[in-house]
């Protein structure tokens, strides 16, 4: 799983982008389900189990990233650009990004030097940045840059401490156990859908969630863990390290008690290290998910990570692990209630 | 000599005063060039005999901005002050190494949108933490007082412009290499050449400060970066990139120095700029002019984005022509 889980964050595919994810994926699955790719780019596949559950299961994972899009280049040959799904301020600014998968760029900053105290103090605002491919003209950048082109954050994926490091775990990881799920035989039947545009509006979740037309579904997520040096106890959301999230509600959705408790006592019976999302924040597919057509019975299942939405996003190996098993027995056990 | 592999190279090598990386690694690409050579702990002195006991140094502070651990949390957490000039805005989720008692990767923390209690406010470095992933062991690992380097990849820009960190001053560096490579190449050198790679710029000077003492030149040709056009800074006080080495024109500079500089740049057809600053220059050259009872200095910057960042941006070819000059200016010495 660390070796795909690092092979997926490599790839981009910010929002509306997905391409080269969706083409890795489904490579990887074609042999063990039949699958299918919709009007919008979101894979549907179908894993055949053992046996029918006599109910339609839907497990979901986002294959889209934040990144960023450029809007307009300058008679300088700077490229300015929005945002694609939510970037904090203070985690872009000075960073690397790589646009078309080929142009390297950085978002530049005024040096400290020149700065003065209150400009120090104060976060740059988002349109005063933009990204510097190198070009010395307008022209110079247009052969290479086009407005609408989009960027990933450059970085690489590193192993730091038991965790590891890198841009775009929200969703791969989720993709990768949903990945892993396919390859192995399941005790029933069940959609997998691999979704496009999460990070800009769930949207993706809306048509797959339309077309498998499911009875009950499983969203694997990455979610904010604000367990950090200076962040008191009780504002932490969840703790990497102390195994898969299980939300009761966040923004987008009010979850089903059923499932929420169901997904507690599994975890117990089987063993596996569980935790519950302890805020109403953020939000996920379950949102798109659990209120499309008459509705759906839905969970959340994710893995806590830190710095979200950044080019360094932390998380362990053991909760993933723990996120795979109890989707895993999730399955089956929706599968088999009345 | 492909000038970007050597600065590549020495980019990813660290050295913050007190790790030496980066000068073992300078030191290595100089043995070939000089006649001889002293590997410091912080520091390199290479030297080319000429025809003359005149001697023409040439410094290039090798050390970087960087961090000190000042302490070792729980849960695999550490604090640290900054070493040099370190803005705070640019730090959250920009990963590290520390360099304790062996290497380990670090992220400085993020605080999540929704705990933020002012989004327009920066973060102070003593609020911040980098994050190692240990959950014990880290005391076992790391203590109070040892380095934390950026860890970034270099990268090359469109046509000669490259970025990475450290350019600050390993883009200084791959020119006093470039320099000795082309002199080791000359029939006759009419002096006496000696590089200094110099420490602790980033703390004060300091390491060139007593380097020149020590070593005691006639002259000396200080080779540093200075600020590129490009993040909204005004015109005036911004070099262009690509438009060749910036020779620095201060009242603290020798004037005859420079104005030999200036002369020998445009009769070779060498690309320059000026770069004219009303006092001290924040280089090397401010503690080499006062030292022992004066040495005149000159001062050349290749022009450089983002200074102090991870995403310092500069051009080869302003490399090149700060090594082609300084190069002519050696040869044309009459004793």
């Amino acid at each position: 799983m660390k070796d795909l889980i690092k092979q997926l964050c490599g790839l981009n595919g910010v929002s509306g982008r997905e391409g080269s994810v969706s083409d890795y994926i489904f490579e990887q699955i074609k042999d063990y389900a039949d699958v299918n790719i919709d009007t919008m780019g979101n894979i549907i596949a179908f894993k055949k189990g053992k046996k029918s559950a006599g109910k339609r299961i839907m497990v979901d994972a986002h294959i889209d990233e934040v990144g960023f899009i450029i809007t307009s280049v300058d008679e300088r040959g700077m490229c300015k650009f929005s945002t694609v799904g939510g970037i904090d301020i203070g985690v872009m600014c000075g960073k690397r990004v790589l646009i078309n998968d080929s142009i390297a760029g950085v978002i530049s900053s005024k040096p400290i030097h020149m700065l003065d105290a209150d400009q120090r103090k104060k976060m740059p605002k988002p349109e005063d940045l933009y990204i510097d491919i190198g070009a010395e003209s307008r022209q110079e950048a247009l052969q290479y840059v086009n407005p609408g082109d989009v960027a990933v954050f450059d970085a690489g994926f590193y192993e730091c401490g038991e965790m590891m490091v890198g841009k775009a775990l929200d969703d791969r990881v989720g993709c990768a156990v949903l990945i892993n799920l396919i390859k192995q035989k399941s005790e029933y039947d069940f959609y997998a859908t691999f979704t496009v545009q999460e990070e800009v509006g769930l949207r993706g979740a809306k048509t797959a969630a339309y077309s498998v037309d499911p009875d009950s579904a499983i969203i694997l997520e990455t979610t904010t863990a604000a367990d950090i040096a200076g962040v008191a106890d009780n504002e932490t959301v969840c703790r990497v390290g102390s195994g898969a999230v299980i939300s009761f509600m966040d923004r987008s959705t009010l979850y089903d008690r059923g499932y929420y408790d169901m997904a507690f006592e599994v975890a117990d019976r089987n063993n596996i290290k569980c935790q519950a999302k302890s805020a109403v924040a953020g939000g996920n597919n379950a949102g798109a998910v659990h209120s499309s057509r008459s509705g759906v019975r839905t969970v959340a299942l994710s893995l806590p990570c830190r710095y979200i939405h950044s080019q360094s996003c932390a998380a362990s190996y053991s909760d993933v692990e723990a996120l795979y098993n109890l989707a895993k027995a999730m399955i089956e056990e929706i599968a088999q209630e009345k | 000599m492909d000038i970007k592999k050597v600065l590549f190279d020495l980019s990813v090598a660290s050295d913050v005063a007190g790790i030496e990386g980066a000068v073992n690694k300078a030191a290595q690409y100089f043995s070939s060039y000089v006649d001889s050579i002293e590997i410091g702990t912080d520091s390199v002195v290479g030297v080319l005999n000429g025809d003359s006991n005149y001697s023409i140094l040439i410094d290039a502070h090798i050390d970087e901005i960087g961090f000190i651990v000042t302490s070792v949390e729980q849960k695999g957490f550490l604090k640290v002050s900054a070493m040099g000039g370190i803005d705070a805005r640019l730090l959250c989720s920009q990963a590290v190494v520390v360099h304790g008692k062996e290497e380990i990767i670090g992220v400085f923390c993020s605080t999540p949108p929704h705990l933020k209690k002012d989004s327009d406010q920066a973060p102070k470095l003593e609020d911040l933490y980098i994050d190692t992933g240990f959950n014990d062991g880290l005391k076992d690992i790391v203590k109070v007082g040892d380095r934390v380097t950026f860890l970034q990849t270099p990268a090359q820009l469109l046509g000669g412009r490259i970025t990475g960190k450290s350019f600050d001053n390993r883009a200084g560096v791959a020119v006093a290499i470039e320099v000795a490579r082309q002199l080791k190449k000359a029939d006759n050198i009419p002096c006496n050449v000696v590089f200094l790679l110099s420490d602790q710029e980033e703390l004060g000077c300091r390491g060139a400060q007593t380097k020149a003492f020590e070593l005691a030149p006639d002259e000396a040709l200080v080779v540093d970066v200075s600020f590129g056009d490009g993040a909204d800074i005004p015109e005036e006080k911004a070099g262009k990139l690509s438009q060749g080495t910036m020779i620095g024109i201060s009242p603290v500079l020798s004037k005859k120095v420079t104005d030999k500089l200036i002369e020998i740049a445009r009769l070779n057809d060498l690309r320059f700029q000026r770069e004219v600053m009303g006092g001290t220059t924040s280089t090397n050259a401010d503690v080499i002019s006062t030292s022992k009872s004066g040495i005149p200095c000159g001062l050349l910057s290749i022009p450089l984005r983002n200074m102090h960042t991870t995403v310092e941006v500069v051009d080869i070819n302003d490399i090149q022509s700060t090594a082609d000059i300084i190069v002519k200016y050696v040869l044309s010495f009459k004793g």
